[in-house]
């Protein structure tokens, strides 16, 4: 009688703190979603068709005015273009870069974790504080790499304040940081390579180039898939680098982005309204990136 | 016989040729090594230098006069003291509150049974592939609402939760076997202390690796800090530094200092944890 007493109120107590543990948990994490996300993109959809200005408490509905402004400005086809240009070359630098590291570091004998540890160092780095470092390196009259260049007989260069060379130069800096974030990925890929497929490809002799192409670049598919679509991903929305490494988004606007006009728009010139329109490119531009990964993925699978 | 020694002959070509690819292998790698660490070292000795040394042509490498003046003044005078304590204190909140929801959540969703489950967890990692600028508008103007701007409870509470860490959690909890769990309830400890007691300690390296990935990213954490904190006594250190770029435009010695001590600190502890950063960040990497 007494044992059956015991068990039951056990129970309950489970039950009880099971029931409580579901129902604190859901009702936080309903209240966050909702009020940090869910309601900040309807409104911002919302917002997007009227002139929105928090500072001021302002809310009047104009219509789709602001739609038509955003793409009647070409400083915005500069900065969807410039966004465009970055990702994509970043990107490929990333994946290609990376690749050729881990391939080379994974098949040394010496100062394996030594390379592995240096290339990692800007990954763990502030964007700020690297940023600030890199526009030091590039200044054009005292700045190192112009007086490296000019050692080797080539003129000094404007690098950050030229409207040619200013993207180029940000894609230097975030290539230099973000390499060692591939490179990591791309190792643990090579780790996972079967020694039977090179130890097979040792009887038949392959060179080095053929265990890349036909056993090592095939077997990290996964991991090239994975780095490009967080690399697109990611580099959409530029702003940290561009925000501190050029004044005002450069000569010419050369370095504007999306999210740098985004910024712009919003916190300098306080129309809410418009920023919330590049907001929602931005969302489309991820939206489709994201839906030719699944694409793509589905057909590797298949 | 003639082909047997071509074969030879061939082979010793062969390794040398192997040889000198490594040799060259190494090399590059080496280059881009120095490539790599030059940065911090050039950040690094500048931030020992005075103003008209930096800016002295041609260039020095090592300091030649070291002074710490430039710290004294970036950490006195700038304030980077206030800074570095106040990215600190958000730091540590921050990394806590979300390892602890994470977990939370990770369990609920591995290991309690209700209804509408999988539903709700899809729904809940769909919010990944929202881009932060499409939310960063309203949020700010919740953040007037609410009376917030200037304040950390900003920074604290919309990162409450953080989906990732939800998702990484869940991944690892679900690893471990239900029959440890059901035993713990037959024994009649609830929920809660079995999260406390059999959980945590089961996934520690996992919870260092997520830690770490989170505390990475709240130190290093630039745009949403530098829109809603208004007045310098609240500046966390990136924000700080950022401002050295409009106050301190030509003055590379006070901004290279004040990137070495937001850089060094993280590089320090990177060294001795190696091992649980590359993890950290690999994380990154884990997919269902």
């Amino acid at each position: 009688m007494n044992d059956i007493f015991i068990k039951k109120s056990a129970n309950r107590h489970i039950l009880n703190s099971r029931t409580v543990m579901i129902t604190v948990t859901l009702a936080a994490m309903g209240v966050f979603y909702l009020l940090f996300l869910i309601f900040p993109i309807i409104y911002a959809f919302i917002g997007s068709f009227f002139n929105w200005n928090p500072m001021m408490g302002k809310m009047d509905f104009t219509g789709i005015d602001n739609y038509v402004n955003v793409f009647q400005t070409p400083i915005f086809y500069k900065a969807f273009i410039n966004t465009l240009i970055f990702t994509f070359v970043v990107t490929f630098f990333r994946v290609a870069l990376g690749l050729m590291l881990a391939v080379f570091i994974d098949g040394l004998r010496y100062l394996k974790s030594f390379f592995r540890m240096v290339y990692f160092l800007p990954v763990v780095s502030s964007i700020i504080a690297i940023s600030l470092v890199w526009v030091w390196i590039f200044e054009p009259t005292s700045g190192i790499l112009n007086q490296i260049l000019n050692v080797f007989g080539i003129p000094s260069l404007g690098w950050l304040k030229d409207q040619y060379l200013a993207l180029p130069s940000i894609m230097i800096t975030t290539i230099w940081k973000d390499v060692g974030f591939s490179m990591v990925f791309y190792l643990a890929g090579l780790n996972n390579i079967p020694k039977s497929l090179y130890e097979a490809a040792d009887v038949d002799g392959a060179k080095r180039l053929q265990k890349f192409f036909h056993i090592q670049l095939p077997m990290l598919a996964p991991q090239t898939m994975l780095i490009a679509v967080t690399g697109i991903i990611t580099y959409i929305q530029l702003f940290d680098q561009v925000f501190m490494m050029t004044e005002k988004a450069g000569p010419n606007n050369a370095t504007i982005s999306l999210v740098y006009l985004l910024y712009d728009e919003a916190f300098n010139n306080f129309r809410f309204g418009t920023a919330a329109v590049i907001a929602f490119i931005i969302f489309l531009l991820t939206f489709v990136f994201s839906l030719i990964q699944m694409r793509l993925q589905n057909q590797s699978v298949n | 016989m003639l082909t047997e020694v071509n074969e030879g002959g061939e082979d010793r070509m062969a390794k040398k040729k192997d040889y000198a690819v490594t040799i060259f292998i190494y090399i590059l790698l080496g280059l881009g090594a120095l490539l790599m660490m030059f940065p911090f070292f050039w950040m690094i000795l500048s931030s020992f230098k005075t103003q008209s040394e930096i800016v002295a042509f041609p260039p020095t490498f090592f300091p030649e006069a070291p002074t710490f003046k430039n710290y004294v003044d970036v950490w006195v005078n700038v304030n980077f003291k206030q800074f570095f304590v106040n990215s600190m204190f958000v730091l540590i909140v921050k990394t806590v509150i979300a390892l602890y929801t994470s977990i939370l959540a990770g369990y609920v969703f591995s290991k309690l049974r209700f209804r509408g489950r999988n539903v709700i967890f899809v729904l809940v990692l769909a919010t990944m592939m929202v881009p932060y600028p499409v939310t960063i508008l309203s949020l700010y103007q919740e953040m007037f609402w609410f009376k917030w701007i200037d304040s950390y409870n900003a920074l604290i509470w919309t990162a409450m939760f953080n989906t990732f860490g939800i998702f990484v959690m869940k991944q690892f909890i679900s690893g471990i076997p239900d029959s440890l769990i059901e035993s713990a309830r037959i024994d009649g400890a609830g929920e809660f202390r079995i999260l406390h007691r059999i959980i945590m300690p089961l996934i520690k390296s996992a919870l260092s690796a997520l830690a770490i990935f989170i505390c990475l990213g709240v130190w290093n954490d630039f745009l949403w800090p530098f829109l809603v904190l208004n007045s310098d006594s609240k500046y966390t250190i990136p924000v700080g530094l950022a401002l050295f770029k409009g106050r301190y435009y030509t003055d590379y010695a006070k901004q290279l200092t004040g990137a070495t001590i937001t850089v060094l600190p993280v590089l320090v502890i990177y060294f001795f944890l190696q091992k649980q950063f590359i993890e950290g960040i690999a994380l990154s990497g884990i997919k269902e």
